[in-house]
């Protein structure tokens, strides 16, 4: 996340709406997140680049949100998060795309949010840990309770699902 | 990780990207700049600069320009920004209104709506302006100004037309804009200030 790169414009609006969209899990905020960070790094005069767009994204995503006191950023206890997470290979079967985003929706913000950094764009734990002004355990346990919970939610029926 | 689920997630993610009319309104904006007076206030800074390395006959006279052209510069840049800004919400408001979002506030009263948008730091009311005599109100959502919250008021003239109302603040930034109508894709948008408040209306 910290080196700067040049990428087709239409490219980078499209990784930073999907970005926006694994914060919001809501199309319309994420267009409205996306569209206001756009604004805010044109009016700047800022790099178009992914890092620069992604901090704006989440920047406002962070504000609206605290506005609205929509999510509650609670502390993780890292410790217990790794013992608990699974490891997700039980869940090749059940990735069925729309199941797949009913689940994404039961995460928290931020789960989701490491979760797409790390495996839709690739970022290292340390990077996302530098991006999001995280410890790196952190990002790691959200990582692992994020799958830990998609894993309950696509393999166990509903009626039997805990709820952490 | 297991390889078949950061595919699925991936993929998942990759199915989804932006409509073209969203992506191209949003290109279309990059003619959003650093204003002009900033890069212009910067060549004035290099000119006096290079000024000191002149004879003192030359730099005394460009220091005399410079004084007098400093309160002619600053009318100008000032003036440039303002254009600057309203171009800046004239594009804003039409990419928003042609998203034609829902209400989340359907209402046609103003004092109903001024109760249920409390987050906003203003209080509502009906606008006194003649450009909204013949316009309905049926409902408003949240949105943001130039990074300023405000309310986005659905109004609806007599023929059924849809039209957009934003109501902000009126902020140190905005306390400066005159009344203006600007052409943008097609729309008008109209921008005044009455009572402590910006209005901005595209039709």
């Amino acid at each position: 996340m910290s080196s700067p790169e040049v990428q087709p414009l239409e490219v980078l609006l499209d990784s930073a709406y999907r970005y926006a969209l694994s914060l919001a899990q809501h199309q319309q905020q994420a267009e409205d997140v996306l569209q206001d960070a756009w604004l805010a790094v044109l009016k700047a005069g800022g790099p178009q680049t992914r890092p620069y767009l992604f901090a704006a994204v989440r920047s406002r995503f962070l504000n609206a949100h605290k506005r609205e006191q929509l999510v509650p950023f609670v502390s993780i206890d890292q410790a217990s998060d790794f013992e608990l997470a699974g490891t997700g290979e039980d869940l090749d079967d059940y990735c069925d795309h729309v199941l797949l985003n009913e689940a994404l929706a039961e995460l928290r913000a931020v789960e989701r949010e490491a979760l797409f950094l790390m495996v839709v764009e690739g970022y290292t734990a340390e990077e996302v840990a530098l991006f999001t002004d995280q410890p790196r355990g952190t990002v790691l346990s959200l990582v692992h309770r994020a799958k830990s919970k998609l894993k309950v939610l696509l393999t166990e029926p509903k009626g039997e699902q805990r709820h952490e | 990780m297991n390889d078949n689920f950061k595919k699925h997630i991936e993929q998942h993610y990759k199915q989804q990207s932006l409509a073209p009319e969203i992506k191209q309104r949003l290109l279309d904006m990059q003619s959003i700049q650093v204003s002009v007076s900033e890069r212009e206030s910067d060549a004035w800074l290099k000119r006096i600069k290079s000024s000191l390395a002149m004879p003192r006959q030359l730099a005394a006279i460009a220091i005399i320009f410079v004084l007098v052209m400093i309160p002619v510069l600053l009318l100008k840049n000032s003036d440039q920004g303002q254009q600057q800004l309203l171009s800046n919400i004239a594009a804003e408001v039409v990419l928003n209104h042609n998203k034609r979002l829902p209400s989340d506030y359907v209402t046609d009263s103003y004092a109903e709506l001024s109760t249920m948008m409390d987050k906003l730091d203003f209080s509502l009311s009906k606008p006194a302006h003649s450009a909204l005599a013949e316009y309905q109100l049926t409902g408003a959502r949240y949105c943001s100004l130039q990074g300023q919250i405000a309310g986005q008021l659905k109004l609806e003239s007599s023929d059924g037309e849809q039209h957009t109302l934003y109501v902000t603040r009126l902020s140190e930034e905005f306390s400066g804009l005159q009344e203006s109508v600007q052409e943008v894709d097609g729309l008008t948008v109209r921008n005044w200030q009455s009572g402590g408040l910006f209005f901005s209306l595209a039709r």
